[in-house]
């Protein structure tokens, strides 16, 4: 008992209530409070030890091991693991670096909202392994499709500089009158109407770029800057000849028939995809290092290892005399209170 | 019907509300009277009920949290503040804390109404997750509490260190030295764990999930990081070597302004922030 108090924050008291009473009382204030008691009995009363939250001692421990694993797997994620980009339109196949299998990209689609802007983008991907076709997934932002440790984000988009979804020609006459704009597919013959002639636009080029005689489209550009349709020109079936036709603000008029003149009026895009492939072999370790220290801080901060030593004395059947004293990692103000709000229940001989 | 403008009519009125609780509170610094401290008290309180009613319905209107551009964010840091006043005032019965909390608040919401009000109604495609819920909310909220240990940091540091205050009768007014020391580290240590939590822990998750990377040297990720630094040396400091009194003070209060730095980074820096 003078141990007890001597102890800073001891409290000392009387019971109106026999020892085993009193007793009966502590352990059960204490337990409503989560504590886990132990009593030892004395030869004048009890002792009594009451703790809870011992775990918070481990917080600091957990913490500062989950940095440790989550740095370590970012270190791994850095040594050995990478990330490459790729783009990919309708029917590409793109390669899983060193992984042994491609993704093949079946189609790709823009969601748009009413006011047209843009709500969701979606790739549908099919994984090759030795030719076989493995399963098919369609992939959005914050849905990635993962296969064999290797993972396929949606990371952006762009037109496709080699193909387009619908090509509007416009058709002069010698005069340069408009007579009439036709719709153009890609690989579908399209006819001029009142005229012999058709044609079929067999290449496309988003960034028009003439070297020599080489034909190629510019990749530095995410735009249309100067886009050309080339076409085959046919006069009742049989083919007249080939030719590029472009928009005439960048390109010029050109009369690729003797009587008629073509010009690219519009172009709707197709998209391909971007993808952002990756292979990261410290993720599981990150992963582990940041539910590790989410745990340790949760208890360090929100967890306080509370314990309490209480004896009781007996005086007589209806009296006892309680000391009490107790310590706590953290949180004192409201362990003090705590404390105090328990003595005073012993010493009005109740619980509630 | 609700009007698209009608949170932003809720939020001019908690606006005007800390206005004057603002006011008042700085009143009963020079002039010590009752009538003048339950005034700014009641304004705060009032306050925090349109500012709630706000971010509710501008949650509705818009069909997602209240997280997604830069005053929302503000608004939702300024009423953790007031929420943490609440709790403070509830706890240790002394709303002369709010001579502090109340500037701090109103600077956050200043801030907050010079900022575009527009409804983004179609977010981007990376934040349509509900680790937006998680990332956002718990970083705003973590950052309201250091916005509080930020204002109890200068009431600590004048009651402290300018005679005029320590020694004069304003000193009366003042909470002691000790219950400010323990509210700034109250408000820091439970800052510090949902900061740690939404800002850095779900924000790691959730850029691996939507880019591929749990990090990225983003400009907001590396602020965040040092900031998590800079509370970590605080907590530390406190722990380790009974750092307490003026140097966790000045430690809170350079929390906080790097706090302020790496938010309006957003307007400068750019990143996969920007649209924050």
């Amino acid at each position: 008992m003078s141990e007890i108090a001597g102890v800073q924050n001891a409290r000392t008291g009387l019971s109106p209530a026999s020892a085993e009473q009193t007793l009966r009382t502590v352990r059960e204030l204490l337990a409503r409070k989560f504590y886990a008691v132990h009593v030892k009995r004395e030869d004048d009363g009890y002792v009594l030890f009451a703790a809870r939250w011992g775990i918070s001692r481990l917080g600091s421990f957990l913490t500062h091991s989950g940095l440790v694993i989550a740095v370590s797997g970012g270190l791994i994620a850095s040594l050995l693991g990478y990330s490459v980009f790729r783009w990919g339109g309708s029917g590409d196949r793109i390669e899983a670096p060193d992984g042994g299998f491609h993704v093949r990209v079946e189609k790709f689609e823009i969601e748009s909202n009413e006011a047209g802007q843009v709500k969701d983008y979606l790739s549908t991907l099919t994984v090759l392994e030795d030719g076989d076709s493995l399963f098919t997934k369609v992939i959005e932002v914050n849905h990635p499709l993962r296969y064999r440790g290797f993972s396929f984000y949606q990371s952006s988009y762009r037109p496709d500089d080699r193909d387009f979804e619908e090509a509007v020609i416009g058709v002069r006459d010698t005069s340069g009158n408009m007579i009439t704009m036709v719709q153009a597919r890609m690989g579908e013959m399209s006819a001029i109407p009142e005229t012999p002639y058709t044609f079929e636009p067999v290449d496309f080029a988003g960034n028009f770029v003439m070297r020599g005689t080489e034909v190629f489209s510019d990749q530095r550009f995410n735009e249309f800057r100067n886009p050309a349709v080339k076409v085959s020109l046919f006069e009742n079936d049989s083919l007249l000849r080939d030719g590029w036709i472009f928009k005439p603000q960048l390109a010029g008029f050109h009369p690729l028939l003797d009587d008629y003149g073509l010009e690219l009026v519009d172009v709707a895009p197709t998209h391909e995809t971007g993808l952002r492939i990756t292979w990261n072999p410290g993720a599981p370790l990150i992963w582990v290092g940041l539910i590790v220290m989410t745990i340790g801080v949760c208890i360090t901060f929100f967890l306080s290892h509370r314990r309490i030593w209480v004896v009781v004395q007996r005086r007589s059947d209806q009296e006892s005399h309680v000391a009490m004293c107790g310590a706590t990692n953290r949180d004192r103000e409201m362990f003090e209170k705590q404390l105090g709000q328990i003595m005073e229940k012993i010493e009005k001989g109740g619980t509630s | 019907m609700i009007s698209s403008s009608a949170d932003v009519a809720f939020f001019w009125v908690a606006f005007w509300l800390y206005f004057v609780s603002f006011l008042c509170f700085s009143l009963y610094l020079a002039f010590e009277n009752r009538l003048v401290i339950t005034i700014g008290t009641a304004a705060m309180l009032i306050g925090f009920v349109p500012q709630t009613v706000a971010i509710l319905l501008r949650w509705q209107l818009s069909g997602h949290p209240p997280f997604t551009n830069m005053f929302e964010y503000m608004t939702v840091m300024s009423w953790m503040a007031v929420a943490c006043f609440i709790f403070v005032l509830v706890r240790f019965k002394k709303p002369i804390v709010g001579s502090f909390i109340a500037p701090v608040t109103f600077i956050l919401i200043v801030c907050a109404s010079l900022l575009p009000k527009d409804i983004n109604q179609q977010l981007v495609p990376a934040l349509q997750n509900y680790w937006l819920y998680i990332h956002v909310s718990l970083a705003a909220i973590g950052e309201g509490a250091f916005a509080v240990a930020f204002g109890v940091s200068i009431m600590y540091l004048i009651r402290k260190n300018i005679r005029i205050v320590a020694e004069g009768p304003i000193a009366k007014r003042f909470p002691s030295e000790q219950l400010l020391d323990e509210i700034n580290y109250k408000a820091i240590s439970i800052g510090f764990p949902l900061f740690t939590v939404g800002a850095l822990f779900a924000g790691a998750i959730w850029a691996n999930r939507a880019w591929g990377t749990f990090w990225g040297w983003d400009p907001k990720e590396v602020g965040s990081l040092i900031i998590w630094i800079f509370y970590v040396v605080y907590l530390h400091a406190r722990y380790q070597r009974g750092w307490k009194g003026n140097k966790a003070a000045i430690m809170s209060i350079i929390g906080f302004i790097m706090v302020l730095l790496s938010f309006f980074g957003n307007l400068f820096l750019g990143g996969e922030h920007a649209y924050s």
